[in-house]
């Protein structure tokens, strides 16, 4: 009878005898998840300790000349000095500038000091109430150009090799067209020339039919740094809020792994407010009417015309870089009057031009072989 | 939404975008899967997948247990999270540059900037008077106003040099000139040089 009222229940139910098997066998192809999900508990003071452990730039340096909230640094490195032309950073003024610095296998610095430059960079510092009427001009008219003199002073050199990230990148361009005779070489690394290409999404959110930047300048005086970053954030939302941590939790066991997340964390979330007259410049005169490629980017009284650049220009744009489009950098080209003019990509996001392994390996031992190839050799006495 | 549409998507503009997402997720799954292929298609949806492709509800009774747990095995969950976030990101930038987002993304800015401007008007006109202190706003409009000041004096300091660099340009100049004819050998006069000669020059000396 039982037998009977097994066999009329199988037929009626066709998942019978089935589930169990397959539940058996779902269990072994989800044990190696069990077992890693283990390991990822037992790593979590490890996790603790590296996220306390992460610092905020890696080479020693000497503070030389201080303009409250602006820094001038100078690196010091173990080997041997071999060229005379100096070598300035200049970092953008929107985040802090020890990426460059970021950890001793990752840094820019590290890797131009190890060729035989004297190293410096501009820490713009954290601005306050008081630098939110801070121009363009004020930056690179001001800082930046008594940096420069500082520089030249420490040295003993007639000219600088500069180097420019992003935003900063455009700073220095625009220094060079001011100052062609100061400037040896200029570096530019993913630094927004042309704000034409709609592809940007950056530059659909400024369209000036949505955005109101004069608003936004009146309102705040100085940009906050939330504003700024979330906005970065946005422009990738899936990768930057939910793939990172994916990737995290993929790799949370692996040390050297931990090591460069957190420090990329500790960099990525060290935002700094900026000067809303800065912003209102940009905004209007390079994302909304794309003036400097026309060579009327208004500084102060000045018009800036790249081509009064005629000194060695390294284009370096990242091929999957979202922040400034390698087409916003390349067109570089067709405005500076320089004869010698490289470009290098590498494949790497904004950030990964100056942190990822690939760069490292790929362009900054011939980027600093470039400048090494044009700069003064160094005069011993 | 059928603006923004244009670029990419794969799938009839009719259809409303949270169905064209979740139809665009439910491929990728499908092409990241090859053990689908040949699956029947969803009911309704021609080039759509069954149910196969979904953790749980591939399994079908009669398969060899193995083959059916393999459509729920972490690998294919990461398959299907894979798609689930690629989808995401292409629709998300799409939106994100939707007139549609502009609209809002303007609309809450102005919102925010509003807001904004009357907490500090209250704060600089209610609270800092009633607690007789000086309110962020004040501290910005002084800071402000000292920095217009210190460029203001910076500019006409810098004015102020350039002429005095000018100057000092024009006297040595001068200093120069007259240092070179001090320096050029003095024609000698020859006693038989016209007293005239001698008279201009030190007309001119005495200008």
């Amino acid at each position: 009878m039982t037998q009977q009222n097994n066999d009329s229940a199988a037929s009626a139910n066709p998942f019978a005898g089935f589930v169990h098997p397959l539940f058996t066998e779902m269990m072994k192809s989800w044990q190696g998840e069990f077992d890693a999900l283990g390991k990822k508990v037992a790593a979590m003071p490890k996790v603790a300790e590296a996220a306390m452990k992460a610092t905020k730039g890696c080479t020693p340096h000497d503070v030389i000349m201080s303009e409250s909230p602006v820094r001038l640094l100078r690196y010091t490195g173990k080997a041997d000095k071999r060229h005379g032309t100096p070598v300035l950073f200049v970092f953008a003024l929107v985040n802090r500038p020890y990426v460059l610095d970021l950890l001793p296998h990752k840094s820019v610095v590290r890797q131009y000091l190890n060729a035989g430059f004297d190293v410096y960079m501009i820490d713009w510092g954290v601005p306050s109430p008081a630098d939110a009427t801070k121009t363009l001009h004020d930056y690179v008219e001001g800082h930046l150009h008594r940096a420069v003199e500082r520089v030249l002073a420490d040295t003993g050199s007639d000219q600088i090799n500069l180097v420019g990230y992003c935003m900063g990148g455009t700073m220095s361009a625009m220094y060079a067209a001011l100052h062609p005779h100061l400037v040896r070489n200029l570096v530019l690394m993913a630094a927004p020339i042309d704000w034409s290409s709609r592809e940007s999404l950056l530059l659909s959110w400024t369209d000036p039919k949505y955005f109101d930047v004069d608003g936004i300048v009146d309102t705040f005086g100085l940009i906050p740094p939330s504003f700024l970053g979330n906005s970065f954030g946005m422009l990738k939302p899936v990768a930057n809020y939910f793939q990172k941590w994916q990737g995290f939790y993929d790799k949370m066991e692996d040390e050297k792994f931990l090591e460069d997340f957190f420090a990329m964390e500790v960099w990525s979330n060290d935002n700094i407010p900026l000067s809303g007259e800065v912003y209102r410049d940009f905004v209007k005169y390079g994302f909304q009417q794309n003036l400097l490629v026309k060579g009327q980017f208004p500084l102060g009284k000045k018009r800036i015309n790249l081509g009064n650049i005629t000194c060695p220009v390294l284009n370096l744009t990242a091929d999957a870089d979202h922040l400034v489009l390698p087409c916003q950098s390349t067109l570089l080209k067709e405005c500076v009057s320089s004869t010698d003019y490289t470009e290098m990509s590498v494949k790497a996001g904004h950030i990964g031009l100056s942190v990822g392994s690939r760069a490292h390996k790929e362009i900054w031992p011939r980027a600093t072989a470039w400048m090494a190839e044009r700069s003064e050799p160094l005069v011993t006495a | 939404m059928a603006e923004q549409q244009g670029n990419t998507p794969p799938h009839s503009p009719n259809v409303d975008p949270m169905t064209a997402f979740w139809r665009d997720v439910w491929a990728r799954s499908a092409a990241s899967m090859p053990n689908m292929a040949g699956m029947p298609n969803m009911p309704g949806m021609p080039g759509m997948p069954g149910m196969a492709g979904i953790p749980g509800m591939g399994a079908m009774p009669g398969m060899d247990p193995a083959a059916a747990a393999s459509f729920m095995s972490p690998e294919v969950l990461r398959r299907m999270q894979g798609a689930f976030f690629e989808a995401m990101a292409q629709y998300a930038e799409q939106y994100m540059r939707s007139p549609q987002f502009l609209e809002a993304m303007k609309r809450s800015m102005d919102q925010a900037l509003q807001f904004k401007r009357q907490m500090d008007d209250f704060l600089k006109s209610n609270m800092a008077n009633a607690f007789e202190t000086a309110s962020g706003g004040a501290n910005t409009e002084i800071l402000g106003a000292i920095r217009q000041t210190s460029a203001q004096l910076q500019s006409h300091i810098d004015s102020q040099l350039s002429k005095l660099d000018a100057r000092i340009a024009n006297l040595e100049q001068a200093a120069g000139q007259s240092r070179h004819e001090a320096s050029r050998p003095h024609p000698t006069t020859s006693p038989s040089a016209p007293p005239a000669a001698t008279q201009a020059g030190g007309k001119k000396a005495s200008k």
